[in-house]
């Protein structure tokens, strides 16, 4: 039986359930979150695992180095019971509830945590993010990402992508020619979409392999710096020295990576 | 011929025990007891060092940053202020943190978020990784 169809079918099954998990709760315009001109947002510097919670709060899953958090002295692996007095060992709606909170708190952070049995209470100030401040009608600088055109397969050994979430929300089942985002650094989620011509048939079958192994968790992020009036063009690049057995295994024979910047006049 | 071994075996008891008992040399204990008192002198100077020497490492760990003056320490501070590889990548765990909260927001799964975690992973190993290369080049 010829792993062609196959492959291709894997390869089919997996966007998709790439863009039916992404696009489950995706908001009708990415890059939402961009501030308004001037605006405030308090940030707790920090990953915290608002899916499910108890009666012992929230899980810290992450400190970002130098955050709020970090400053204040929470570690991973803490409870999370309240913020600036609003309870998060006690609410179905945990992400509503913290979003409130820091923004309530007007830049104080007073954060109630449980670590090994043990109740803490931490203060300090939360992290901010402000809108640039622009006249009156004027939108914040932007740019576009984007994994249409011709990619250099020969030359540069790039080839197509899909890029399935941007800053940790998904993009749209029917992808757009490019996504327009504010200037600055974003995340890009992306799968690889490497035509099954160019690997051999024993390359063909540890691929199909992986692919099956990792399903989603075989896409790669990339951190992209978004410039104003530019156009990034991603692609997947084909890492010719990996491409052994266990290469294939551990995933490393591709990775996602900006191949062109060029100008494209951004509104 | 059971009881004979016996016998002869007393009897070889009884001449022994009956045997006079010889003087040992005045001198000898004197030597012996010397011997020990310097054993346990020497041991006492080595313990008794060894602590000194740990008490000596630890007070200067401890009171060094007090005994460096303000000029010496402040060109590592400014030095470590101004790397900008590593707040290029700092920069990105942050957007990356950004993008696993927003992410978490709603409702993400594990798997879908598990190469968001691998890309923070690999960037903090590089800043690992980068801190002890730039004190070096401060140092």
């Amino acid at each position: 039986m010829s792993l062609r169809p196959l492959a291709a079918c894997l390869a089919f099954c997996a966007s998709l359930s790439n863009a039916v998990m992404a696009s489950a709760a995706t908001p009708p315009v990415l890059a939402a979150a961009a501030l308004q001109s001037g605006q405030a947002r308090y940030l707790l510097g920090a990953v915290v695992d608002v899916r499910r919670a108890n009666v012992s709060g929230v899980t810290l899953l992450a400190v970002t180095p130098g955050g709020a958090a970090d400053r204040i002295g929470l570690l991973p692996g803490d409870q999370l019971l309240a913020v600036n007095g609003q309870r998060l060992d006690n609410t179905l709606t945990p992400s509503s509830v913290l979003a409130r909170a820091l923004q309530q708190g007007n830049g104080a952070l007073q954060v109630e945590a449980l670590r090994e049995g043990k109740r803490l209470v931490l203060s300090g100030r939360a992290d901010q993010e402000t809108g640039a401040v622009l006249p009156k009608g004027q939108a914040p600088a932007c740019g576009y990402v984007t994994t249409q055109g011709v990619v250099p397969k020969v030359s540069r050994a790039i080839h197509e992508a899909v890029i399935i979430s941007i800053d940790g929300q998904g993009t749209p089942m029917q992808p757009p020619n490019r996504h327009r985002l504010t200037a600055g650094r974003h995340v890009l989620v992306v799968s690889e979409s490497i035509d099954d011509s160019q690997f051999s048939s024993k390359q063909r079958q540890d691929r199909l392999l992986v692919l099956r192994r990792l399903n989603v968790r075989a896409n790669k992020a990339l951190v992209v710096e978004v410039k104003p009036g530019m156009r990034l063009r991603v692609g997947a690049q084909l890492l010719r020295d990996k491409m052994d057995s266990k290469s294939f295994r551990e995933n490393l024979y591709w990775e996602p990576v900006v191949w062109e910047e060029v100008a494209d006049r951004c509104p | 011929m059971e009881s004979d071994m016996n016998q002869t075996e007393q009897r070889i008891r009884d001449r022994l025990a009956a045997l006079p008992e010889v003087p040992l040399p005045e001198a000898l204990w004197q030597r012996v007891d010397a011997r020990r008192r310097r054993k346990l002198f020497q041991r006492k100077l080595g313990v008794g060092a060894g602590v000194f020497a740990l008490a000596g490492v630890l007070a200067f760990k401890l009171l060094l940053p007090a005994l460096q003056s303000d000029e010496v320490r402040a060109p590592r501070i400014v030095a470590a202020a101004a790397l900008p590889a590593l707040s290029d990548a700092q920069a990105d765990i942050r957007a990356i943190d950004q993008a696993l909260q927003a992410a978490y927001d709603r409702g993400a799964s594990d798997a879908e978020v598990a190469p968001i975690w691998a890309a923070r992973a690999a960037l903090l190993a590089g800043v690992q990784s980068a801190r002890p290369a730039a004190r070096q080049d401060r140092g």
